[in-house]
């Protein structure tokens, strides 16, 4: 079940270049928080730090600490973090050699789950979950190319829901879908919020202010505003967020 | 008066098309031309002694040769291009991908001087083993950085789709990502072993030639590289006209390895 992600003063860096500048924010349980700004502002280094992803690209580096009920991930084995915080990429990235089937059973045998009642009980779960059960429960032993895009992106939802993680990060999910596949991300995200704490990277205005609870803007590795989308989209406090969104930036 | 030259614009255009296409296809031919004028030599000299049994030795020399290299060279490279992959971004790897890079692009007749001084030397002689270690040399510089481009144009996606999993780097390394190398990485050894098949100057130095069997691993061997050579410079004509034959069941080995590794590829874009 979600639970709430707390992050303080966080710092990221590339070499020696930094990317982040002490960014805290919270992300409360059992909601969606949307995360915003233009190309570069650092949006995708800020997620990759929730489940340490960042850290696996070469001299990669990241300050400050990450809280997840009350433990902190920079103290864990981040093997462990990432079976707590689920990630999908912007591009779908199934595993190509292997079945629908597999694809989502992959997450539970990576973590030696070898039982197969259970493994098959979660493979569907995790198709429902994703609201992609309906449309490959005839063909899971078939290879994941036939799927169409959008349904490959939401084969990577239900991989990640496999292993049920407490929190789980959506990183521009439907920027490379098209608009009617985009929309059905749109919904799973509002139902799966009920399970799960949600971390939505957009680059589009309109749903980040739909389907969010809270939503924060980046601008160039910092965080400028974070807020309900009501207030941040109608009454911007910061000068800044006011330029973005009215098109004189970036 | 408007759409009289609109019609003639265009039947200029496709007039431009023509020609366009007519020069095309005649630098087509014009690249073709060297590679059909071989076979087609090739084939005419070489094809009268193709079945005398002169040829089986030097081809199981080739055919030996070349795999041991691969035995060697296939853990070799493959581990070469896993470790630049892994540890990209350190000095260490800028400095190996850099001796890579040189060694696979040497001159081959310096890695048969190197691997004579080493192994022939050390050995007390030339041997079929000591050309497969020369052969091996340039292909292992080859294959690691096959891989490691391959890893990164392909792969980095997927691998990152494992770790966010949960999985541990070797894990998803080696059950995620290089399932998905497999095609990638049996063209790129096809590849070596036909430029191994052909080379013959390391081997002047380390396998010196043969004329008689057995085929031993630590003696002097024939293969069809060395074969074409003497034969070609024999003054006697009827030797001279064996070197013809080798080079068609070279080339011959050589298409082969091309169509399969056509057919390997042609079977992952479906
Ligand atoms: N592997 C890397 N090495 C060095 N710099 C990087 C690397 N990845 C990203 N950066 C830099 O970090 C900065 C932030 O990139 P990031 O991908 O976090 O931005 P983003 O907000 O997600 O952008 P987009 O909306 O285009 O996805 C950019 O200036 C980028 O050039
Ligand atoms: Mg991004």
């Amino acid at each position: 079940m979600g639970k709430s992600l707390v992050v303080e003063s966080l710092s990221a860096f590339y070499g020696k270049q930094q990317i982040l500048y002490h960014v805290s924010m919270t992300m409360p349980e059992h909601q969606v928080t949307t995360i915003i700004g233009p190309s570069g502002a650092g949006k995708s280094t800020f997620v990759r730090c929730l489940n340490r992803l960042h850290e696996t690209t070469p001299n990669a580096r990241m300050e400050g600490s990450v809280w997840l009920d009350h433990q902190n991930l920079y103290e864990l084995d981040p093997i462990i973090v990432r079976r707590k915080v689920g990630m999908v990429f912007q591009a779908p990235n199934p595993f190509p050699t292997r079945t629908v089937f597999e694809n989502v059973a992959a997450g539970l045998r990576l973590n030696g789950i070898r039982n197969k009642s259970i493994i098959s009980e979660q493979v569907e779960k995790s198709l429902q979950l994703s609201s992609l059960w309906d449309e490959v429960k005839n063909s899971l032993h078939q290879p994941v190319w036939n799927l169409t895009r959008g349904q490959q992106q939401r084969l990577c939802i239900a991989r990640a829901l496999a292993i049920e993680p407490s929190v789980l990060i959506l990183d521009e999910p439907a920027s490379t879908l098209d608009p009617l596949s985009s929309l059905k991300i749109e919904e799973l995200v509002e139902e799966l919020k009920s399970h799960y704490t949600i971390v939505l990277v957009t680059h589009n205005l309109q749903q980040a202010a739909r389907v969010a609870d809270l939503t924060a803007l980046f601008l160039d590795g910092e965080l400028v505003e974070q807020g309900s989308p009501a207030e941040l989209f109608t009454r911007p406090k910061d000068k800044r967020t006011e330029d973005y969104l009215t098109g004189r930036f970036g | 008066m408007r759409e009289e030259q609109f019609i003639r614009a265009i039947k200029r255009r496709k007039r431009k098309d023509q020609w366009y296409f007519v020069f095309l296809l005649f630098m087509g031919f014009l690249s073709l031309f060297p590679l059909f004028s071989v076979l087609y030599y090739v084939v005419s000299k070489g094809w009268f002694d193709l079945f005398s049994a002169g040829f089986l030795k030097p081809t199981v020399g080739t055919l030996e040769m070349v795999l041991i290299a691969m035995v060697f060279a296939i853990p070799l490279g493959t581990g070469l291009g896993l470790y630049l992959y892994e540890s990209r971004g350190t000095r260490m790897v800028t400095v190996v991908r850099y001796t890579a890079d040189l060694l696979s692009g040497i001159p081959s007749i310096l890695i048969g001087m190197a691997v004579y001084a080493v192994v022939v030397i050390s050995t007390g002689t030339f041997s079929l083993f000591a050309g497969s270690v020369a052969l091996a040399t340039f292909s292992i510089p080859y294959l690691g950085r096959e891989i490691e481009d391959q890893l990164i144009a392909s792969t980095s996606a997927i691998k990152e789709g494992a770790l966010a999993l949960g999985a541990t780097n070797t894990r998803a390394l080696l059950q995620m990502v290089m399932p998905v190398m497999t095609r990638p990485l049996i063209v790129a050894i096809l590849f070596s072993m036909s430029r191994a098949m052909g080379e013959t100057a390391p081997l002047l130095f380390t396998t010196l030639g043969n004329h008689f069997w057995p085929i031993g691993l630590m003696s002097p061997a024939s293969t069809l590289s060395l074969q074409i050579y003497f034969d070609a410079l024999s003054p006697n004509s009827f030797v001279q006209s064996q070197a013809w034959t080798g080079a068609l069941i070279l080339i011959a080995f050589i298409i082969l390895l091309f169509l399969v590794a056509k057919w390997i590829t042609r079977e992952e874009s479906k």
